[in-house]
């Protein structure tokens, strides 16, 4: 009873972290059609920034807002010297964010290093109830996973703006002729996208020793996501996505080595891929 | 002064020319029809007047400004927006999402006539929750009208409104079309194969053929013309 309950409250933790890892890659994928392959670079300098504003005195809330700030100004560069012009090729914007991902990763390892860093936990303390435990840090950051995916859907589907996104991504020639600026609006998406992934890194840091790779834990995870809730679905499909990539990652654990579990959800999700390619919250 | 003036637009796609050398002039609050069967470049012509499609040579000046080179949403925040062929409607927003669309797309701030629509358009009251997907051709093509309104245009440019709709229903949207001009004010472009339809809602209209203006004139000079002649016995 005691490993069930602790078994489920894992997988929501888990559940949430990858939600937010996978956040700013559905808001780019899903909504703009781009395959960010600097995603998880993103995530990298979102960790970074932490490590290095904390390390300069920085507090630990200041420090991951200003990451998300960097990373989205960085997202900001990105889209307008490059990416914009290429937004209707979508082969090209996968090899032009690649080469950001490998450009970025080696400008890291000048600036910082590859030794591990070390982000320390804000919130250290825990819940104990018996023999299980519920980490204070961990809870947080589920929360906060939990209200920007609240947030953005009550964006998305209450908003004005949200009405001006959700048109764009279904006709954005119709859109452009009732006067939307289409430019103006998927440079916005793309720096929101940026940014989430920036504040993903960030807030992930204290939980994992950082290293110049530490954005990669996460990318091919945050595609699976993507891919298994069903690309365009981009608040219940990261959700449930999520639940079902690191839910079953958490229960196989139980059972096996981290490796090999991880090993069987990849296969899992490529019969997902297979048998229900829209995604699971989709039927074709 | 004119509203819309082209002055000897030629376009295409490639190398292949589909204008070439196309006059206009349309008043303000005028309705200008434009016939002209299947690939004659009537699409086209709709598409060089939003800007959706570049000139290879000539201009185009509205509201008394050159806009020849502007974006299409630059145009329609001068008030020309365009009603697309198979009418663009954005099928998982619902009625009501795409007419607010149409008033916030160019950032807001506009005065809401979802009660002018609505009293144009009942049909689509009754609908307001629904997905926009999930209407009728017809009206599909009603709420494109709307949600053209809605931008407060100078002008609307209709590509084919009849597309694929119901004789009883292309009359019923010609009226509306005709009171929607009286009372807002708003000048039309509507380009047409449906010969009735562009003669219920004008008086003034040209032919379009392989890229020219073979015609123009009143309704009875332009059915004078042999190449009406032609068309109408096809
Ligand atoms: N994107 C395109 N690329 C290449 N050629 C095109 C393109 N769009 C249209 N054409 C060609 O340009 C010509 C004019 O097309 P257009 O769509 O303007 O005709 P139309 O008068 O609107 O026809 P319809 O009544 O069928 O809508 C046609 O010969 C067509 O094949
Ligand atoms: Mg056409």
């Amino acid at each position: 009873m005691q490993t069930a309950l602790s078994v489920l409250v894992d997988s929501m933790l888990i559940t949430f972290v990858f939600a937010l890892a996978a956040l700013g890659l559905a808001i780019i994928f899903g909504l703009m059609g781009v395959i960010n392959m600097g995603h998880g670079a993103m995530l990298t300098l979102g960790a970074y920034f932490t490590w290095f504003a904390t390390t300069k005195g920085v507090p630990f809330v200041a420090a991951v807002l200003l990451a998300a700030a960097g990373v989205g100004l960085i997202g900001l560069l990105l889209e307008h010297f490059i990416i914009r012009h290429f937004y209707d090729r979508p082969f090209e914007t996968l090899l032009l964010t690649w080469g950001f991902f490998l450009i970025s990763t080696e400008l890291i390892k000048i600036a910082f290093g590859t030794d591990l860093r070390t982000v320390t936990n804000p919130l250290p303390g825990a819940a104990h109830f018996g023999s299980f435990v519920l980490p204070a840090y961990q809870s947080v950051v589920a929360l906060i996973s939990l209200a920007l995916i609240v947030g953005l859907g009550v964006m998305l589907y209450r908003t004005g703006l949200g009405i001006k996104i959700r048109a764009l991504v279904q006709n954005a020639e119709v859109a452009s002729l009732l006067g939307l600026n289409v430019a103006r609006a998927y440079k916005l998406v793309f720096v929101a996208g940026s940014a989430a992934a920036g504040l993903a890194g960030a807030l992930i840091s204290p939980m994992l020793s950082v290293d110049p790779y530490i954005g990669n834990i996460f990318l091919v995870r945050s595609f699976f996501v993507v891919i298994v809730g069903g690309i365009g679905q981009v608040l219940g499909g990261t959700l449930v996505g999520s639940f079902l990539i690191g839910g079953s990652e958490t229960f196989f654990a139980l059972f096996s080595g981290q490796v090999v579990a991880q090993t069987i959800v990849f296969m899992l999700a490529i019969l997902v891929l297979r048998f229900r390619p829209a995604g699971v919250l989709r039927a074709q | 002064m004119m509203l819309l003036e082209l002055k000897e637009i030629h376009a295409g796609y490639g190398p292949v020319p589909v204008l070439r050398g196309v006059s206009l002039q349309l008043g303000e609050g005028e309705i200008l029809g434009v016939l002209g069967r299947n690939g004659m470049g009537k699409t086209t012509l709709i598409r060089c007047i939003a800007g959706t499609l570049p000139l290879t040579q000539g201009s185009i000046h509205f509201a008394g400004q050159e806009i020849t080179r502007l974006a299409p949403h630059e145009r329609a925040q001068l008030g020309l927006t365009t009603v697309v062929q198979g009418r663009g409607v954005f099928p998982r927003l619902s009625v009501w999402e795409n007419l607010e669309m149409g008033r916030i797309a160019a950032g807001g701030g506009k005065r809401s006539r979802l009660d002018e629509v609505i009293g144009y358009f009942p049909r689509l009251g009754e609908r307001l929750r629904q997905p926009a997907g999930t209407l009728s051709g017809g009206e599909q093509q009603m709420l494109a009208i709307g949600r053209a309104l809605m931008t407060h245009p100078k002008l609307i440019l209709l590509d084919e409104p009849s597309d694929g709709i119901m004789p009883i229903l292309v009359h019923q949207i010609a009226e509306i079309l005709l009171q929607i001009n009286r009372r807002e004010g708003v000048a039309i472009v509507i380009v047409e194969q449906n010969v009735p339809m562009v003669f219920a809602l004008t008086d003034r209209c040209v032919i379009l053929e392989k890229g020219r203006v073979v015609a123009e004139g009143t309704r009875e000079q332009v059915s004078q013309s042999a190449v009406m002649r032609e068309y109408l016995a096809i």
